[in-house]
């Protein structure tokens, strides 16, 4: 971390010390208070009847007994790793968006731009719009109607599987300009004299797409996987309250979901919440240290 | 960035089936914000009549009816009180730690740093319930401070990573300079660190902004007056309440959307620089 630092060692030394700490001591005070002691009394309460008002007894593991023998939680978890397949559509058609602009063909900076539009939107108001285009008199069963297509209209978001594609659906169409992004910053990484060799012995276009810009690729789509899972398990929140508010049923619910259901609306059944949180931090740390360590992508972090 | 290319037949004909490509792309992203400010325009019988046709009589009734319906003003200062006050705040402190993490030396600085990151990872559906009783304790609940100071503490991690890589690259002779001619600690960051790393701050401003604006989870916890609440959290409001009018609706949504594609059309340049900020290293 400190390898381009000349200032000299010294009587600055000590002043810097002091100086260091005072600077960097409020973010560190803020994050112990908002996310590592919640995040203890989190991992307690877990044990615990917790209501928030009456109740805070320990009850040891009765509230993962409870959610881990519950055939609900099994499909809810189920729902997030089937969302989950939205990942390699998004990084397939986002290395396609990023292969073609790297073309420069006239208007490629207006058409990126498009493409990132629904990153800046809010979720929530693309899932509400997601909500009536998919609905029973919405215009996609009007398009699909109108072009004789008419039994493949349905009523998309009453049942689980439909459902949960158009919410597969609506998470790569959020993700495809920033993913498109991040390989076309990928690729301007490639030393432009790579591609003139390749080409001087006489590799084609695919053979330099295929030999050298996908496998210089490989961090990037490591590091938008870390981030996509993170995103899928934890982030889903405000598209599924609006595209399906969690139904029909539960059959549309994520765990993150849930959470905020136990919680929230109703029942006050925080140690139950709290439980399946913790389910869902062992899950998210185990994907992404599994993620890191097989690149050894904390290091390139840390510096 | 580009090999030249030369203009051949063969070049031409990609030109022509990727620009079809990337035009279709863009419609899919293009055509809904279309779609809904048409629809936002029509009357619910013209709506249903033809949901795709140009509207023929635009009326701004919707829109109308959506401001007399809602105190919006008051939403959009509640919305943009909390963004504006809570981006001040994680920039302001970040920027003081992205300063020591980037230029000075001190005992357990990699330690300090790595703490600040791990938090990153961390999922807020585990801080989500302790933190809820705890604003509670506080007083805190149905008040704006609740959601700032969330999106405080939550925001600092990012904000940290993205300045200090872009302070770090401040070469240290002018800092050492400045020091030199007796500058202290707020000095250097303000005349100098700050000036000079810019491009990262800007980079802060506007993510942390535009995420605090779209958010619905934090305030929908937090605020339950009315008179507090953010234009996100009444937007689900209004969706329920003009269940069987679709253009309404619309217009609803439309308005939800308006102010941050306005920032991202004026400041796209710097925006989309950022987007590979944290995967290039």
């Amino acid at each position: 971390m400190d390898k381009n630092r000349r200032l000299k060692k010294g009587a600055l030394l000590s002043g810097e010390n002091r100086q260091g700490w005072l600077a960097v001591i409020l973010p560190l005070v803020l994050l112990a208070v908002f996310d590592g002691y919640p995040m203890l009394q989190g991992i307690y309460e877990s044990f615990t009847n917790w209501d928030g008002l009456f109740k805070n007894d320990f009850i040891g593991f009765h509230n993962y007994v409870k959610i881990l023998t519950d055939s609900d939680f099994w499909k809810m978890l189920s729902n997030n790793f089937i969302l989950l397949l939205f990942l390699p559509l998004q990084i397939l058609i986002g290395l396609i968006v990023a292969v073609l602009l790297y073309e420069q063909i006239p208007g490629w900076r207006f058409y990126q731009s498009c493409y990132y539009l629904p990153q800046v939107t809010s979720a929530l108001s693309i899932g509400y719009l997601f909500a009536i285009l998919f609905g029973m008199d919405g215009p996609i069963n009007s398009i699909l109607k109108s072009i004789g297509l008419g039994n493949l209209a349905m009523n998309w978001l009453g049942s689980r599987w439909p459902a949960l594609a158009v919410i597969m659906f609506c998470m790569v169409w959020i993700n495809i300009g920033w993913q498109g992004m991040l390989f076309l910053g990928g690729m301007s990484q490639i030393p432009t004299e790579v591609y003139e060799a390749a080409r001087l012995d006489g590799a084609g276009y695919w053979a330099r797409l295929f030999k050298i810009t996908l496998p210089m690729l490989v961090h990037t789509v490591e590091y938008s996987c870390i981030m996509s899972v993170i995103w899928c398990f934890t982030g889903l929140f405000s598209l599924i309250a609006s595209i399906t508010g969690g139904g029909p049923g539960f059959d549309t619910t994520t765990v993150d979901y849930l959470i905020y259901v136990k919680a929230f609306q109703g029942t006050s059944k925080f140690g139950y919440a709290c439980a399946l949180a913790v389910i869902l931090m062992i899950i998210v740390v185990f994907f992404t240290v599994l993620q890191m360590k097989s690149t050894d992508r904390a290091d390139d972090w840390s510096n | 960035m580009k090999i030249k290319k030369k203009m051949n037949g063969k070049r031409v004909l990609a030109i022509v089936l990727i620009t079809i490509f990337m035009i279709l792309m863009t419609i899919s992203f293009l055509y809904p914000l279309v779609y809904m400010l048409f629809n936002a325009l029509k009357t619910k019988p013209e709506y249903f009549m033809d949901p795709f046709s140009v509207p023929t009589h635009p009326t701004l009734s919707n829109f109308q009816d959506l401001f007399t319906d809602y105190d919006i003003g008051r939403l959009v200062f509640n919305s943009l009180f909390i963004a504006v006050v809570s981006t001040a705040l994680i920039v302001f402190t970040s920027a003081i730690a992205s300063y020591a993490f980037a230029k000075l030396r001190f005992r357990g600085k990699v330690i300090a740093y790595a703490a600040l990151m791990a938090t990153m990872f961390l999922p807020g559906q585990v801080t989500m319930i302790p933190k809820y009783v705890m604003f509670s304790k506080m007083g805190l609940i149905d008040s704006p401070w609740a959601v700032i100071i969330s999106y405080w503490a939550a925001g600092i991690p990012g904000a940290v990573l993205l300045m200090r890589s872009s302070f770090v690259g401040i070469p240290n002779e002018v800092i050492e300079s400045a020091r030199i001619d007796g500058a202290g600690f707020f000095t250097i960051l303000w005349k100098i660190v700050m000036p000079m790393g810019m491009a990262g701050i800007a980079i802060v401003i506007i993510f942390q902004f535009i995420g605090a604006w779209n958010d619905y989870l934090t305030p929908l916890l937090y605020l339950t007056t009315a008179s507090k609440q953010t234009l996100m959290v009444v937007l689900s409001q209004m969706v329920t309440r003009y269940g069987g009018n679709p253009a309404k609706q619309f217009a609803g949504i439309f308005l939800s959307v308006i102010p941050t594609i306005v920032i991202y059309l004026c400041l796209q340049k710097y925006m989309l620089k950022g987007v590979t900020a944290g995967s290039l290293k």
